[in-house]
């Protein structure tokens, strides 16, 4: 036993060799990506019209677009070539390589459409719908990191938390439907009480692990400007038109971490307590409208969405992991609210087969260049969407139709610089290096839809 | 259907397996590569020991050669040897002289800026002086505190911190106690606590822990002096405000012993990874020791904890007042070679205050690899089971400051750590070792060994003047000598100590040093005078347990003068030969002091050098009899003052006045400069006398008013002083040699009248009826081998028909300075310096019967026995004596051997008719002396030596008209020397 052998074994272990990169995640599913695959084809663009189940998420009136039943299985496939390359610092590592982030995002995709106008003795027309989506292909439910970063970690891109909406929605009068549905999330939290010796022996363990359900509430309206203003059979220039707009609230997945660890010789009762707060994803307030026209085969749409990212410096300020980053000088992280244009279009080949396009411009929410320790990268990106998707009327088992859709999205990460701040670096306060983030996503998701 | 099944299948596959870039891998290893993650001194330390080594440790091996590395301090780079610990990550770096006091230094390594260090370089600043000149001593001319601990951010004070208090100067000690110092409460009432002082440091433990949140006071008073007088002008009062160290937790270490069977500096040891030398040992490196002297310690050390979470940056710590190490016992050897024949005992090593200390974070790194600083400051007591190795060796070391490293290893704390212990052995030199402590907790703390626990109260080991009495003289301290460490705060004069004469207190100031409590009677102890020592059970060792009460007593030698009081003089004087100058025998330019002034200045015997002295080295006197400090005045101006230190000419001229500082103790006067004395410059030191009986103006006087005698050789009446004794020297640089002042001790001539009292001691026989009287200590005897001319018989004591074996001795007073240069490897001894001695005798009676008619007593008076210098190369006596000390395998003893030249003076002596005599400068020669060297129980070092050859002195009166054949035969001279109280007094 030295010291010094130790040390090295420690320094190789701890990462003077490789380090590993967090999988941070701000952000889900239906806002990085799109829930299905038609809300990927059309860059989102579409999502506030279609009357697929992922409506749940994006405006829950359009549920009441269609009155039949439906279920949806999918597969979503998000393959990130994230990168990160050293432009050079006072205390820069040694970077090999230049895709510093490429983790995939795999989710399993899982709807369900009902209608429960029956329910009532009024025949008003009322639908529920749920949306679930689990990572690695279902083999992740609670999928979770938070952490600092020495090299750099992307913002937004990563594992997946858990997306769970349930909504429901109906007609409010001819041509105007609303629609609410909740957004839940897992608020975890675990308690640990143990004694341990110095070599980490623990003994008189205590553990108690819980996760609580936070609900956060979307709204929407959806109108159809034909139906509401035409009559039936008129040829109307508003027929074909149809706007919306939804509200989505704020939804986090947060853990909370109370740990108590008393060392006999060391640190006695109370012991050692470590309080770890942090954030893994989030989702801002987003207001989304959005104006669809549909011509012949065609059918076109333009949404604009505007998030407010700036809310979560005060969520970071509370954050154990990341408070340095809000409030630590020099490399303070500062977010800015967003604006996104989505355009989209559908184009209906016959009556089986349908194409569907879409491109969108996200800004980054990330205003500062530089976030000491946890040194987040984020660029501004272009999304381009492409779909098909199949439908059959009558297939040979199934009493109503089946519907397959696929789609395929690329984003495109702009070149952006960044300062990496490291408090562990002989030069803090100064950077310790300057990166170039930049990348590429693929996504590619498929789903199954049975009406019924 | 299946078609598209197939494509949904097939991009699938194609999205997951794409992208076309490499996985990045990032290297921090380059970053962490380089980071100190140790150094001693610690960057920016103060008061480091002038011993201390240079220690960094990298985090990784580092391939510097000895040129790479420079330590610069205030002349410029050091000379230093280089060497590595740990597989090469540590850097050790000696300096192959001692550091500087009081001076600045920085390590820098070439093409490497060392990060988290002050401009990339290692910088500190030692400590000062314990002794010689007093810039060394001080770091500025007022008294004013330089550093306390804990103090700043990374020192929280806490409730239980020990305060730590170092000063510009070296304190007073007896101005020192809670009127001066003291810690209140905010209502103004004084914390019962315990006050250390030792040189410049001071410690405050207050017996209780504090209240944390409450405000404290720390005052301190301008009666708190300095040594040299200067008053305290610092702040007067420090607010303090304890933080909560609780809850607590006691952390138990071992500190193993570097190997369970060999010995410290035995191969394959346990090393430590910082210093590369054996782990938990204590060196002790010096003249009088060599360096192959190290106690192994070993124990167990429960360091109390608080509560780390809310210290993160700076846990507190504490070892508590009464923690011991135990040592094992090991071999004194002199110069590291030559045997003592005692072996220490066991070594103890006891806490006496609580020990303060910080687990910091890494204080030049951010890699989590590197460890965590430990700071610890002890104050500390040695002591040892052997009453010998304990009298030489136990003493107090306050304020030892251990830096080191902490980090976990498979569960266990490791902490290493390094310091600079400076103890004193036998009071005479300052040794120094460097410590190099490893501890590692317990793996299992919950059932760690519990402290032992000390049943046995101290007892007394030995005192002085115990058995002794007859070698104890006022001025010198009673000394008791624990066998373990007392609390000071059970030492209450008056009442569980007491020091009584025939039941009448005798006020004193009193310190303890170590295990010894030293008694320093405000007025000098009488002679022939009972004394009582008392101790009580109230006296209690660090853990309470109480001593074994005794009662001890002794009596003053009786120092009855019947036949007339004698002037004082100066037995010996450093540097220089203790006579005043015949003015026109000096001859500075060339080097020669010039000749004892004497009434018969013809015969005045040998030129004498000019002498040197080190830069380190102050003047010391010692005198024959109880001095009057007022009649000592330092003088500030040419020719000012009883005791005057001046720069000189050639021509002996006065150019200035030194600025010094002079110490009075009852019979020894130490004038120190306040700077180093100048390679190469000429002074003198002046002890101003006048040939006239009484005191009076700038006189050097004893305490019964009579002036000091400088010039035996001028004949003077017992009442007469002498002329001003102006003694010349030369500045030298520092040297490492001891001083070791010696005193001719026991002997007869108690009161230094030169005559025999009846109360005074002579010879006796010895064994009781045998018939032999073997010379006593301090005597030389005297036989009659031949006469001629008109003398037809002689006899010595009693007249010519007449038997009388006791009173053929003379008696002798005087004392020598001896300078230890160290081991000799050509003569394997260790080699002593000895400067010339002046010894005085006691009046002998001899009878001389005159052409066979008359038998008249002629009475010698005193006798003169100058120590002469050898000779140089050029013929001129200017060289010091050399004696030597050796190892006597097959008496198991060390043997001190000599070999003194004399020349023999009877200024007084009358001799019939008044016919001339040629007892003037009659030389001595090659008087061989071979003797034991010893240690008294209290460590006091005994040299008792034994002319080993006759000695003839043929005594021509008149010419050829009447001689005397004398002879001193072998065995017949006895000199006893002896060292001074290894404590000083208060």
């Amino acid at each position: 036993m030295t010291v010094s052998l130790s040390g090295r074994v420690a320094a190789v272990v701890g990462g003077v060799l490789v380090q590993s990169v967090a999988l941070a995640s701000m952000g889900n599913i239906g806002t990085t990506y799109g829930v299905l695959p038609s809300d990927i084809a059309s860059a989102q663009a579409l999502s506030l019209f279609s009357n697929q189940v992922s409506a749940t998420y994006y405006n829950p009136a359009a549920l009441a677009q269609d009155s039949r039943g439906e279920l949806t299985i999918g597969l979503m496939h998000a393959d990130h070539e994230l990168r990160a390359q050293s432009l050079g610092g006072a205390d820069a590592p040694i970077r090999n390589g230049d895709l510093l982030q490429d983790s995939p995002s795999q989710q399993v995709l899982l709807g369900m459409k009902t209608d429960l106008t029956s329910l009532t003795q009024y025949n008003h027309p009322i639908y529920f719908g749920m949306m679930l989506g689990v990572e690695k292909y279902g083999e992740e439910m609670l999928a979770f990191d938070s952490a600092t970063s020495q090299q750099g970690q992307y913002f937004e891109y990563g594992r997946q938390p858990l997306f769970l909406n349930l909504g429901g929605a109906t007609q409010l009068w001819r041509g105007i439907d609303v629609g609410v549905s909740a957004r839940i999330t897992l608020h975890a939290a675990a308690d640990l009480r143990v004694t341990s010796d110095l070599d980490g022996n623990t003994q008189y363990e205590e553990l108690d692990v819980s996760a609580k359900p936070s609900v956060r509430p979307t709204f929407g309206i959806s109108m159809d400007w034909g139906e509401t203003f035409c009559a039936e059979g008129d040829d109307c220039w508003f027929n074909g038109l149809e706007t919306a707009f939804s509200y989505r609230g704020y939804a986090n997945t947060k853990t909370e971490v109370d740990a108590t660890a008393v060392i006999p010789g060391v640190i006695p009762t109370p012991g050692l307590i470590f309080n770890i707060n942090t954030l893994d994803s989030y989702q801002p307030n987003i207001l989304a409208g959005g104006v669809q026209y549909r011509s012949g085969r065609w059918r076109t749409g333009v949404t604009l969405e505007w998030q407010e990212w700036s809310a979560l410096e005060d969520e970071f300020s509370n954050d154990t992991i990341k408070d340095q980053t809000v409030s630590g000088q020099p490399g303070q992280l500062k977010f800015q609210d967003v604006v996104i244009p989505r355009i989209g279009t559908q184009f209906r080949l016959n009556e089986n087969f349908s194409f569907t396009g879409g491109v969108a411009y996200s800004e980054s929410p990330l205003e500062s260049n530089a976030s000491v320790d946890v040194n987040y990268l984020d660029t501004d990106k272009w999304i381009i969407g492409l779909g098909v998707t199949a439908e059959y009327k009558a297939p040979r088992i199934l009493a109503f139709p089946v519907r397959f859709d696929l789609a395929y999205q690329h984003q495109i990460l702009e070149d952006r610089t960044f300062d990496v701040y490291d408090t562990q670096s002989a030069v803090y306060p100064q950077p310790s290096e300057q990166v170039e983030a930049s990348g590429e996503v693929n996504v590619i998701s498929g789903s199954i839809t049975l009406k019924f | 259907m299946m078609r598209t099944s197939l494509f949904f299948a097939a991009a699938l596959v194609l999205t997951a397996c794409g992208g076309d870039g490499s996985k990045q891998t990032v290297d921090y290893s380059e970053r962490n590569r380089g980071h100190v993650f140790y150094s001693y001194p610690a960057d920016a330390q103060t008061q480091v020991s002038v011993h201390a080594p240079v220690v960094v440790q990298f985090s990784e091996a580092r391939d510097l050669a000895s040129e790479d590395i420079t330590l610069t301090g205030p002349g410029g780079a050091v000379e230093v040897d280089v060497s590595e610990a740990d597989e090469g990550r540590s850097v050790i770096v000696t300096p192959r002289q001692a550091l500087a006091f009081n001076s600045d230094y920085t390590l820098s390594v070439s093409g490497v800026s060392l990060a988290g260090f002050s401009d990339g370089t290692l910088s500190f600043t030692t400590a000062s002086a314990a002794k010689g000149p007093h810039t060394s001593q001080q770091l500025s001319d007022e008294l004013v505190l330089s550093r306390r601990m804990p103090f700043g951010a990374d020192q929280p004070f806490m409730d239980f911190s020990t305060i730590h208090l170092q000063f510009s100067q070296p304190l007073d000690r007896t101005t020192v106690d809670e009127t001066t110092v003291s810690l209140r409460d905010s209502g103004g009432n004084r914390v019962a606590a315990t006050l250390l002082v030792d040189g410049t440091r001071l410690t405050l433990d207050p017996q209780k822990d504090l209240t944390p949140g409450n405000e404290y006071t720390l005052q301190l008073g301008a009666a708190l002096t300095s040594k040299t007088g200067v008053a305290y002008s610092g702040d007067s009062s420090i607010q303090l405000t304890p933080k909560d160290s609780t809850p607590r937790e006691t952390l138990v270490l071992e500190a193993m012993a570097t190997d369970p069977t060999k010995e410290c500096n035995e191969g394959g040891v346990m090393l430590s990874p910082l210093s590369g030398d054996p782990i938990n040992c204590v060196p002790l490196i010096g003249t009088l020791l060599g360096d192959a002297t190290a106690a192994k310690l070993s124990g167990n050390v429960f360091a109390e904890l608080g509560f780390v979470p809310n210290y993160p940056d700076a846990a507190p710590l504490r070892i508590r007042k009464g923690s011991i190490l135990k040592g094992e016992s090991l071999d004194v050897l002199i110069a590291g070679n030559l045997p003592a024949s005692f072996d220490s005992g066991e070594v103890t090593v006891s806490f006496l205050s609580d020990a303060s200390g910080y687990l910091s974070l890494a204080p030049y790194s951010t890699v989590p690899e590197a460890p965590r600083r430990v700071q610890l400051t002890l104050d500390l007591a040695l002591s040892t089971a052997d009453s010998r190795a304990n009298g030489a060796f136990t003493q107090t070391l306050l304020q030892v400051e251990l830096v080191g490293r902490a980090i976990v290893v498979d569960g266990r704390m490791v902490i290493d750590a390094l310091g600079v212990v400076e103890p004193e052995v036998l009071g005479l030199e300052t040794a120094y070792g460097v410590l190099s402590l490893h501890m590692e907790s317990y793996l299992d703390q919950v059932n760690a060994p519990e402290p032992e626990v000390d049943i046995t109260g101290p007892g007394l080991q030995s005192w002085q003047p115990g058995d002794y009495a007859d070698r104890f003289r006022p001025g010198d301290p009673v000394v008791l000598n624990f066998d373990e460490t007392p609390n000071q705060d059970t030492i209450i004069p008056g009442t569980t100590v007491r020091l009584t004469q025939q039941g009448a207190p005798v006020p004193f100031q009193w310190r303890l040093d170590g295990a010894s409590l030293v008694l320093t009677p405000d007025a000098p102890l009488a002679f022939g005078t009972d004394y009582q020592v008392v101790f009580t059970d109230g006296v209690q060792d660090l853990s309470g347990n109480p001593a074994n009460p005794q009662t001890l007593d002794f009596t003053m030698v009786d120092a009855t003068t019947t036949s007339g009081a004698r002037t004082p003089y100066t037995t010996t004087v450093y540097p220089g030969f203790p006579c005043a100058i015949d003015p026109g025998s000096e001859n500075l330019a060339n080097g020669i002091q010039g000749q004892c002034a004497s009434a018969y200045q013809n015969d005045a015997g040998d030129l004498l050098p000019v002498p040197t002295l080190p830069a380190n080295r102050s003047i010391e006197v010692q005198f024959s009899r109880n001095m009057d400090a007022d009649s000592m005045r330092l003088g500030s101006a040419c020719g000012q003052g009883s005791v005057r230190v001046e720069k000189i000419d050639t021509a002996g001229n006065c150019l200035e006045v030194v600025p010094g500082h002079l110490t009075s103790e009852t019979r020894k006067l130490t004038i120190t400069p306040q700077q180093p004395w100048e390679d190469g410059t000429l002074y003198r030191y002046v002890l101003a006398s006048h040939e006239r009986a009484g005191c009076g103006g700038d006189v050097i006087c004893s305490q019964d008013n009579m002036p000091l005698q400088t010039a035996q050789l001028l004949g003077p009446d017992a009442d007469e002083g002498g002329p001003n004794m102006a003694i010349a020297f030369t500045g030298a640089p520092a040297n490492d040699n001891v001083l070791l002042p010696l005193r001719n001790l026991p002997k007869s001539d108690v009161n230094a009248n030169f005559e025999l009292e009846d109360t005074e001691l002579k010879a006796t026989e010895e064994p009781p009826g045998s018939g032999l009287y073997p010379s006593p200590t301090n005597a030389a005897k005297l036989a009659v081998t031949d006469v001629g001319g008109l003398v037809t018989a002689a006899n010595i004591g009693c007249n010519i028909n007449d038997t009388c074996p006791a009173d053929k001795f003379t008696y002798l007073n005087g004392g020598i300075i001896a300078d230890i240069a160290g081991w000799d490897e050509a003569e394997q001894a260790l080699k002593v310096i000895l400067y010339p001695p002046v010894l005085m005798t006691t009046n002998t009676s001899v009878y001389a019967q005159i052409a066979g008619l008359v038998s008249p007593n002629v009475p010698t008076e005193p006798l003169v026995m100058r120590g002469r210098y050898d000779e140089d190369s050029s013929g001129n006596r200017t060289l010091p004596l050399i004696g030597w000390i050796r190892y006597d395998e097959e008496e198991d003893q060390l043997m001190f051997d000599l070999t003194l030249d004399l020349l023999l003076d009877a200024p007084e002596m009358e001799a019939p008719l008044g016919l001339p005599f040629n007892l003037h400068g009659y030389p001595m020669d090659d008087l061989q002396l071979l003797g034991p060297v010893d240690f008294l129980p209290d460590g006091r070092l005994v040299i008792s030596l034994l002319s080993t050859a006759d000695q003839n002195i043929d005594v021509r009166i008149g010419g050829p008209v009447a001689t005397i054949d004398l002879q001193l035969p072998a065995g017949g001279v006895n000199l006893t020397f002896q060292s001074g109280s290894i404590k000083e007094p208060q």
